[in-house]
């Protein structure tokens, strides 16, 4: 009988790493599915288990559906043969400068951001984007976060609903709250999300949360003098000193920030007021992006054209696009009418897509190749090869390599530059908020996150309670769908794009949703696409909440 | 006679936070049994519900093939090749955390991962939770009474509370 290795690891599904065990039989390189053998580990950082998306590394691992091969319109090709052909086309179509655009996701790691800036250089063009589209506006943000602190922490004020977007952070915010009397949670978000039960919620209208902050610094600087009615939106007039009262009063006061797509307007200009707001109050302040790493990919680019690649692909200006880590068709709203604009499209992804026009690769997980990535108290961590490949699949960092072999002849070695964060740019005063909602498009739709979801869903789908479920759902006040007397689908339309829905029962989800306002969660595509690609005030692509109208 | 003191998971209903890790847990490591019940309490809170391993378990007494044994150490162990999913345990059960799967038509339940608690560990769900909220702890009968106002708790908090 072979021995059984482990592998202590980290999962990969969100920034706070929580640790994990794998065991495997060497003899046969599988990965026990079947969880006798699958185990956690307890560490200072997590100091419990996963959550239900980090529960299903194994099966997205041990996935059936997973891309083993390179296809190319849907036939199999070698990996060689690939790469040569690849290599041949970009170095055609690099000839002019900026032809060719590079999408790199949150979870690389950091030695594959180097690649990538390598390979711009290589294919003579500074079109790099990064995706989740909604990280790029934390990037400037020095994390000043220790999960040992968080637990001692007497106040936490969180914007957003870290709950549903990094679920395991859960204990250590609770175990704060409940420490002492006298210590306090605060939530602000533009509904009542899974953390709002918890805390001490203030609720203001979508689309307000910066004007909201903006008017905060302001009465901080001056509280003597400050018309609190006229900028309270909403909230109790108090809500202002209540707040300001807490973050002054604390001792060892956190405000976090997360943010998802469709959530939050002009989230650059939030994270920049938040971050004075905690150095005026001489509070602790951290962002909890989407991506693992996002935070190292970012700052190791620098520099991001995520509205020129899309402005380009409308226009068709561009000639190629590589997305590594994700497929285009589920990644960029309305993918299918600009991609015929393209000569070259190579995309990495974990699944096959019979009909994807370009070279498609099988992507690794992160357990399947080494690396390092920054945590969440900006210290360097390191990912062993926990498990090998499976198929044909390589890493996006040995693809590159490859890649960069065949265009130049020569072999690759990354510069590696010093990681800090990005400069702060100063932001406008935020416009008034009015209602977003007009005669046109009565209703306004944003985006939440669901923390037992994994991209398009399919994975938890595969669990009973969710089988049920499918989707895509949208969630709507139960008084106003009553009202309205609609049917069990309903296709919701924007200034955008339009998407068909079923009504989902909100009593399902520890939410509360307003009235007018339609809430979807976004890992959906349909829900993705609905909230269009324009930049922000701060020049961002992250969009907020959004007018819209049911058909 | 009761005993004085067994392990159960107990669940502190301040600290779910719906997640559904504990869901997915039990499913992945029951070879994707499902074992756990949800409970929704008015209809706004959804609570991960576990077999409680009643000290004189109604299930137990009107299994007709004896497919549910209690063990020695209290835990009571659901025999699958001797179930015929009559589901009269289903009706029997008090708290009704006992349910049919739906491809065999037989019951999966709880076992509290004795597998586990045998290597000295917690059980999956409790391990697993994120915010806390589920404990592997001793618990005394008298206690056992005191946890059983779950209801009147959470219509006492404010909203979904």
């Amino acid at each position: 009988m072979s021995s059984i290795e482990e592998y202590r690891t980290t999962c990969p599904f969100c920034p706070v790493h929580d640790k994990l065990i794998l065991k495997r039989k060497p003899s046969n390189n599988a990965v026990f599915r079947k969880s006798n053998l699958f185990g956690l580990y307890y560490d200072k950082k997590n100091d419990r288990g996963l959550c239900a998306r980090g529960n299903f590394t194994l099966e997205l691992l041990n996935s059936p559906y997973r891309n083993r091969n390179v296809k190319v319109k849907g036939k199999q090709i070698s990996l060689d043969r690939a790469i040569k052909k690849c290599s041949s086309k970009l170095k055609n179509i690099s000839k002019e400068r900026n032809k060719v655009a590079i999408l790199i996701g949150g979870n690389h790691t950091l030695e594959e951001g180097y690649l990538v800036k390598d390979l711009s250089e290589e294919l003579n063009t500074e079109l790099i984007g990064l995706f989740p589209f909604e990280d790029e506006a934390l990037l400037s943000v020095k994390n000043d976060f220790s999960f040992e602190d968080l637990k001692e922490a007497d106040l936490i004020f969180s914007v957003g609903d870290v709950f549903s977007h990094s679920p395991t952070l859960a204990k250590s915010i609770l175990d704060a709250r409940n420490k002492k009397r006298g210590n306090r949670l605060l939530a602000l978000d533009i509904i009542r999300g899974r953390i709002s039960p918890f805390a001490e919620s203030y609720i203001t209208p979508p689309g307000s949360i910066a004007y909201f902050l903006w008017n905060f610094l302001r009465y901080l600087d001056n509280r003597e003098n400050f018309e609190l009615e006229k900028t309270a939106l909403g909230l109790p007039a108090k809500a202002l000193e209540e707040i300001a009262g807490s973050l002054l009063k604390c001792k060892n006061g956190w405000i976090l920030f997360s943010n998802i797509y469709g959530h939050f307007s002009s989230p650059y200009t939030i994270v920049f007021l938040l971050e004075k707001i905690a150095r005026k109050t001489g509070n602790h302040f951290a962002v909890l992006p989407v991506g693992q790493n996002t935070l190292g990919i970012g700052r190791i680019i620098g520099k991001f054209n995520n509205s020129t690649i899309i402005n380009r692909l409308k226009n068709g200006d561009l000639k190629g696009l590589l997305t590594l880590g994700a497929n285009p068709f589920e990644l960029i709203p309305g993918f299918e009418d600009i991609s015929s604009n393209l000569d070259f499209i190579l995309s990495t992804a974990f699944f096959s897509s019979e009909d994807f026009p370009g070279y498609l690769f099988p992507s690794t997980f992160s357990f399947e190749k080494e690396g390092s990535v920054i945590s969440l108290e900006e210290e360097i961590e390191t990912l062993g090869e926990a498990v090998p490949p499976v198929g044909d699949a390589i890493s996006d960092g040995n693809l590159i390599s490859k890649l960069l072999y065949e265009i130049s002849g020569k072999e690759v070695k990354a510069k590696v530059l010093p990681i800090k964060p990005l400069e702060w740019k100063e932001v406008k005063e935020p416009m008034v908020p009015s209602s977003l909602a007009d005669k046109k498009f009565p209703f306004i739709i944003l985006g939440f996150g669901l923390p037992f979801h994994h991209g398009d869903g399919e994975i938890t789908r595969r669990m009973n309670w969710n089988k049920k479920r499918g989707g895509p759902y949208l969630f709507i006040n139960p008084t106003q769908l009553k009202d309205l007397g609609l049917g069990k689908k309903v296709r919701v339309v924007t200034p955008y794009s339009s998407s068909e829905f079923k009504i989902g029962n909100i009593n399902e989800l520890p939410f509360d949703i307003p009235k007018s306002v339609l809430a979807v969660p976004t890992h959906y595509p349909e829900s993705r696409k609905l909230f269009g690609f324009e930049q922000d005030r701060d020049g961002f692509i992250s969009p907020g909440a959004l007018r819209a109208r049911l058909e | 006679m009761k005993k004085t003191q067994v392990m159960r998971i107990v669940l502190d209903v301040d600290r779910c936070i719906s997640c559904h890790a504990c869901d997915v847990a039990c499913y992945e490591s029951h070879r994707e049994k499902f074992s756990l019940s949800r409970a929704n309490f008015d209809i706004t809170v959804d609570l991960p519900l576990h077999c409680k391993h009643c000290e004189e378990s109604a299930c137990v007494e009107v299994c007709p093939v004896d497919a549910l044994e209690k063990r020695e150490d209290g835990l009571i162990y659901h025999n699958s090749f001797r179930c015929i999913g009559c589901l009269s345990c289903t009706y029997a059960c008090p708290f009704g955390v006992l349910k049919a799967e739906r491809v065999r038509h037989i019951i999966s339940k709880c076992d509290l991962c004795y597998d586990r608690l045998e290597e000295g560990e917690e059980p999956r769900c409790v391990q697993t939770c994120p915010s806390g909220a589920l404990s592997f702890v001793p618990i005394t009968y008298e206690d056992e009474k005191e946890m059983g106002r779950v209801d009147s708790r959470i219509k006492a908090k404010p909203w979904r509370r």
